[in-house]
């Protein structure tokens, strides 16, 4: 707790870290200006830092809405940094590490907006969760995820009033009634994907053919259209997975290559077991060896999709053509 | 092409053909030919603490090596930390090590000199 004020994190209802996550319903754009510029001047007036990472359209109206008092306040396109929502994890640690002790910290996340495809969705959906996670214990910071309750699906907002512990719809705030316990998103990877589809291209593989891997990636993204740089980066990310097997997960592992509308995509399974359900998502100074391939392949792709279990491990790595 | 000094060649003279990794050591230069992954990395390892210990100055020159992977650029920065601030130097190298660098937290750790945006045939 950074205010030493106990009464007051109290009354806000954070954990006893400090953070707050909450979903912010709104209903059009005069909704959500009303519910956002009221808690960023809340939180200017007590003196707390604020980042803002909401699509670059809104960061505009949000601008021009708070006036001079937008100086004060941090502002990111999470339709850019966020496009995997692996990478938005990360962003608010590096919020969280750089405030001056004592500071709390104020956050808007919009990381749903209503043209995410299904995929980004269900990933964006995970990363709702393992907020709870990566912020139990450590962060004095309140994050708003605002929800447009006009273009997203009723299913999308149910599943926020389960992934957040708190709710505010119709300027109040409430605790959430379907808030999944924070524990829930230990076993968040463990659901499997769909199957990879019967035209994708195999290879299996062992340690001592990664050269083999490598080929094989390359070729299938520069055939599919993937600019060279961005076949390379694709390559190095399905190295570091396929590594990953060879060293972590039974020593081999199976690679998957096929094409999805605009998208080249890389699966790799094997016998391992990843349980940490934060892997990939930490900064790179504290990960173990195979947790800093999945930082990369976080960084590299569009969008990594990673499942594990008992039975086995799949990371499917997402490629756009452009 | 495989010359090694003597204390390395005992130990990898063979390994670095085996692997698919040509290299050369000098004091304080190391040249490879192939692609580095985490089958052959001893090699580039070992060229390494060789080279670093004659001279604590590194060339690694990679004008001949078409791909470098997390492992490998993992040993270039713990050995160039070794080495006089400076005088690390990077030649040739691929398009995966500067990208390696960059987003594995490691920017600014080593010089790359004439960089290529090499990528995989």
């Amino acid at each position: 707790m950074s205010s030493g004020n106990g009464s007051s994190a109290v009354r806000d209802g954070q954990t006893p870290g400090g953070f707050r996550h909450e979903a912010f319903f709104y209903a059009g754009e005069e909704e959500f200006l009303a519910g956002t510029v009221s808690f960023i001047r809340d939180g200017l007036a007590t003196g707390q830092s604020t980042l803002v990472a909401i699509p670059a359209a809104k960061i505009e109206r949000l601008r021009a809405e708070l006036g001079r008092e937008a100086e004060r306040v941090s502002f990111a396109d999470i339709t850019d940094f966020g496009r995997n929502p692996a990478r938005i994890i990360p962003e608010w640690q590096r919020f969280v590490d750089a405030a001056e002790p004592g500071v709390r910290l104020r956050g808007i996340g919009e990381p749903i907006w209503s043209t995410r495809g299904p995929v980004e969705l269900v990933e964006s959906q995970i990363h709702e969760k393992l907020l709870n996670v990566a912020f139990a214990d450590s962060a004095p910071l309140w994050l708003l995820c605002p929800y447009d309750t006009r273009r997203l699906e009723p299913e999308v907002i149910e599943e926020a009033r389960r992934s957040h512990p708190f709710l505010l719809h119709d300027r109040r705030s409430e605790v959430s009634p379907d808030f999944c316990d924070p524990n829930c998103a230990d076993d968040v990877l463990s659901d499997t994907l769909p199957p990879a589809p019967q035209h994708s291209h195999m290879l299996v593989f062992a340690a001592g053919e990664l050269e083999a891997v490598r080929a094989h990636v390359s070729a299938h993204g520069m055939l599919a259209g993937l600019s060279p740089s961005r076949a390379a980066d694709l390559v190095v990310a399905v190295n570091e997975i396929a590594t990953n097997s060879v060293q972590h997960g039974g020593g081999c592992g199976v690679l998957r290559v096929w094409q999805d509308g605009e998208s080249s995509v890389c699966e790799v399974t094997d016998q391992g077991h990843v349980n940490e359900p934060l892997a990939g998502r930490l900064p790179p100074r504290s990960h173990q060896e195979g947790q800093r391939g999945l930082w990369l392949a976080n960084h590299l792709c569009d969008l990594v999709q990673l499942r594990s279990s008992p039975a086995g491990t799949t990371v499917r790595l997402h490629m756009r053509h452009s | 092409m495989c010359i090694l000094p003597e204390d390395l060649s005992l130990h990898t003279s063979s390994i670095g053909i085996e692997f698919g990794l040509e290299i050369k050591v000098e004091p304080g230069v190391v040249r490879m030919a192939g692609e580095i992954d985490v089958s052959n990395v001893h090699v580039l390892a070992a060229g390494l603490t060789s080279a670093v210990a004659q001279d604590h100055r590194l060339v690694l020159d990679l004008s001949d090596v078409g791909f470098i992977d997390l492992a490998g650029t993992r040993q270039l920065v713990e050995h160039a930390r070794q080495c006089r601030p400076d005088e690390v130097r990077v030649l040739g190298a691929p398009r995966a090590l500067a990208v390696i660098l960059r987003v594995g937290g490691w920017a600014g750790e080593v010089k790359l000199v004439g960089a290529k945006e090499k990528v995989l045939q």
